[in-house]
């Protein structure tokens, strides 16, 4: 069999070797494709001391840090007390049903390496999200969710009052958790103070 | 052409050669040309020329064609969107916007939003803000309970406050006469008082000019009865060193010498040229003073009204007289400094915030000046004939200071001159048609403005004008003076800017709301007295001074001492900051607040009210 393209006649097994070596080609180049492509990598999850929210447990939380100072529960949640880095407060490990710890809040003031501006570089992209003390005093809480990691911070004196951990999830589902009840996409505003 | 061979000689032989064209080439040509172009418009940027030409060689011949007096508007013309602290350059044309973009590149933050390379407000240096902190800020170092007991110690007052100060009595008069006179300069020729023991009362009119206590010390021109005395402002009056003021206005407290150069004083022409630069005043704080320093502040002779029955007699040796003499005493001198004073600190005309008095160009947008009500007279005693005696306030208040601009040409006149010789006209020329100073768009209290809330939104209600509710405004004013008893509380709570107060209607509740990060407290129903003003204002003070931390380390609630309990809502830290300044004020709300709170009261009492008990 002979084929004509453009006045040039192909004969049947060149025409062969043509398309075998076109099919060739073009896997090839998927697979290159496939190789090459660009690939983002998931943003890695905050952990505190090795411990990691959603991953490690109530048992291994005690082998890493010992027993907690205090324990409590919370609305059904348990809540480890251990003494803080920081002198006037102590840090709270809560511990879900799943018996995993869900939600980490360490308290930074008094420490000297509490920049929040230096840790808001750090964490990238963030949401701000406003609380109780927003109005009033400036504190807002620099959200990542992608991370696990949120900063409680006043950005106008620089100052980062509590870091927290948790398991990464989208901003919607975090702010149904308890530990973000008091926090809001939108300006929260409490009862007026100073009542006479 | 020698340099350009050496410099293209100097080119061939360096590692550049390999990468440039040849100089002999039309691309090496167009390129240095390309150089040449930019450099020109980069160096000839005002700017540029500003920032790096040596101080000493800003001086008045290179700007300033002559005497502004009766010129142009000392207020510049080119006005911008936000008001600015100087105003360099035009940024129109193709040149003018090549010239402003290697500007806006360099020094982004010098550019305001009208074009022109600016300082704006909003980029007040701090260290302008801090020099405007000062100029009524006690020594917080000097133990002492008020500004009252503070204000007669030397050093008591570290702001400007102190160059107000009579030379007889309060702060160190010693000093204060010797940065006088340093900081006099050159001031304007003219006809001054002079204070100078007897050196003017010797001198005779009989001819046509005469020497006064020697050569060089000044003459009298019978044709004209003028005394010309080259005398000097700071001996003049009480209220003395407008220099000096408005220099550390400018410049942060320092024991160094600084030169006022770095003051821009230009002023501009409505085609935004600079057609006055006043001449630079340097003060200096002396380490060995000299004898020439040692100056009794004493009127030297009286001035009378001429008595026309007496003209024909001999006169002899006599007391100055001229044909357009006045009462000279301490007061006219005072209202026409006042006079002053109050043109050059005029707040802005409603929606022309560049119309105001000068001064008011350092302030952060929105924000004007305290008014005269909240500021301390400084009492003088000023023996204004000798032997005798006058004294009372000296009625010049910070708030009526302007700024520089204008400012010099309209003190010259206004404090240096005879009364009668004063040349009104330079003041009237640079702030014509400013309403006098006491505050535009709200009445003032200490730092607390009184805001009638047009377009402001309230978090939770109406914001109604104060006037419709003139009790509830009496109350809130009434509670401020309390709440501002403090030097230092009123300094953490002041020395960002003002507070704007707004009320509002909510039925509710009865309270307030601080937005500290706005600067504003809204009061609602019955919340006008001190408790809730002190509370609102203790957020404003966590918010801008960076104390929190101090707070949580000496008093640490809730766990190294509990929530004070007064506070009716959910107690968090911040809100018991607030609330540890609020019972430390309105002490009938917590009766025993030193017993049961002590980390709190003392937070209170050493960080926050400097001792002051309440």
């Amino acid at each position: 069999m002979e084929i004509k393209i453009a006045g040039i006649e192909i004969k049947a097994p060149t025409l062969r070797v043509l398309i075998r070596l076109g099919i060739t080609a073009a896997f090839v180049i998927l697979i290159v494709a496939l190789v090459l492509r660009p690939r983002t990598a998931p943003e890695p999850q905050e952990q505190w001391k090795r411990i990691i929210p959603g991953v490690t447990t109530q048992e291994e939380v005690k082998s890493l840090l010992g027993e907690p100072d205090k324990t409590e529960t919370i609305n059904g949640v348990l809540v480890l007390y251990y003494t803080s880095t920081s002198p006037y407060f102590t840090d709270e490990i809560f511990i879900g049903s799943d018996n995993k710890v869900e939600f980490i809040r360490e308290r930074i003031i008094g420490r000297s390496d509490i920049s929040l501006q230096t840790y808001l570089n750090n964490l990238g992209n963030y949401i701000r999200l406003y609380g109780p003390d927003s109005e009033s005093s400036g504190i807002f809480l620099y959200v990542s969710p992608e991370r696990g990691a949120a900063y409680l911070g006043n950005p106008i004196n620089d100052l980062t009052e509590q870091i927290w951990y948790f398991q990464p999830n989208s901003i919607e589902n975090l702010l149904q958790k308890t530990y973000f009840a008091e926090y809001s996409l939108t300006e929260i505003l409490k009862p007026a103070d100073g009542v006479e | 052409m020698g340099l350009m061979r050496l410099l293209i000689s100097l080119l061939k032989k360096s590692p550049l050669a390999r990468v440039l064209p040849h100089p002999s080439s039309l691309r090496f040509l167009l390129l240095l040309g390309i150089l040449l172009a930019g450099g020109f418009f980069f160096l000839g940027s005002s700017a540029y020329a500003q920032l790096f030409k040596p101080v000493e060689d800003l001086r008045e011949e290179d700007f300033c064609p002559g005497d502004p007096r009766g010129g142009p508007s000392a207020r510049s013309e080119l006005g911008t969107e936000s008001g600015a602290l100087r105003e360099e350059g035009e940024c129109s044309g193709v040149l003018g916007s090549l010239s402003c973009f290697f500007n806006d590149f360099l020094w982004g933050e010098l550019v305001g939003p009208g074009g022109d390379a600016t300082f704006l407000n909003s980029a007040l240096p701090e260290y302008l803000r801090e020099a405007n902190e000062l100029l009524l800020l006690p020594n917080l170092e000097i133990s002492g309970a008020s500004f009252i007991d503070k204000q007669g110690l030397p050093g008591g007052i570290s702001g400007s406050l102190a160059r107000l100060s009579p030379p007889i009595g309060g702060f160190d008069n010693r000093n204060d006469l010797r940065t006088l006179w340093r900081s006099e300069a050159v001031l304007s020729d003219g006809l001054i008082i002079l204070n100078q023991g007897d050196e003017q009362t010797g001198f005779s009119t009989s001819g046509n000019t005469d020497t006064i206590g020697g050569s060089g010390k000044g003459s009298y021109d019978s044709a004209d009865g003028d005394y010309d005395v080259p005398g000097r402002f700071g001996e003049v009056s009480p209220l003395a060193d407008r220099f000096g003021l408005l220099k550390e206005a400018f410049f942060p407290p320092s024991d160094e010498a600084v030169s006022i150069s770095g003051a821009d004083c230009r002023v501009y022409s409505n085609e935004g040229k600079v057609v006055y630069y006043p001449n630079a005043v340097d003060v200096q704080f002396l380490e060995e003073p000299e004898n020439i320093f040692e100056t009794i502040w004493s009127a030297a002779w009286k001035i009378e009204e001429f008595d026309e029955s007496k003209a024909d007699e001999e006169t002899g040796e006599v007391s100055a007289q001229g044909p357009t003499a006045g009462n000279l005493d301490t007061e006219s001198d005072v209202a026409r400094t006042r006079q002053a004073w109050e043109r050059i600190g005029a707040p802005p005309r409603e929606g022309d915030p560049q119309s105001g008095g000068v001064y008011n160009i350092l302030l952060m947008p929105g924000q004007e000046f305290a008014t005269k009500e909240a500021e301390l007279a400084l009492r003088y005693s000023y023996d204004a004939v000798k032997g005798g005696g006058s004294s009372g306030d000296a009625q010049l208040f910070l708030a009526d200071l302007g700024n520089v601009e204008g400012a010099v040409d309209c003190i010259k006149n206004g404090i240096t001159a005879n009364p009668w010789e004063a040349n009104e006209t330079s003041c009237t020329n640079a702030f014509l048609g400013i309403p006098p100073s006491g505050g535009i768009g709200g009445e003032v209290e200490g730092c607390f403005v009184f805001s009638d809330g047009a377009g402001v939104q309230s978090p939770d209600g109406q914001v109604v004008p104060w006037s419709t509710d003139p009790e509830a405004q009496a109350r809130v004013m009434a509670a401020i003076p309390v709440v501002l008893r403090s030097p230092n509380y009123t300094h953490l709570v002041c020395k960002d800017g003002p507070i704007n107060l707004y009320r509002v209607r909510v039925a509710s509740y009865n309270g307030g709301r601080a937005r500290s990060s706005e600067r504003a407290i809204f009061i609602n129903g019955t919340g006008t007295g001190v408790y809730t003003l002190a509370h609102e204002t203790g957020h404003i003070v966590d918010y801008w001074n960076g104390l929190f931390t101090d707070f949580m380390a000496e008093v640490g609630p809730p766990n190294r001492e509990s929530f004070i309990e007064t506070y009716p809502f959910t107690k968090t830290e911040h809100e018991d900051f607030a609330e540890t300044a609020a019972v430390y004020i309105a002490r009938n709300v917590l009766p025993n607040y030193a017993a049961k709170y002590p980390r709190h009261y003392n937070f209170a009492r050493s960080r926050l009210f400097g001792g002051v008990e309440y």
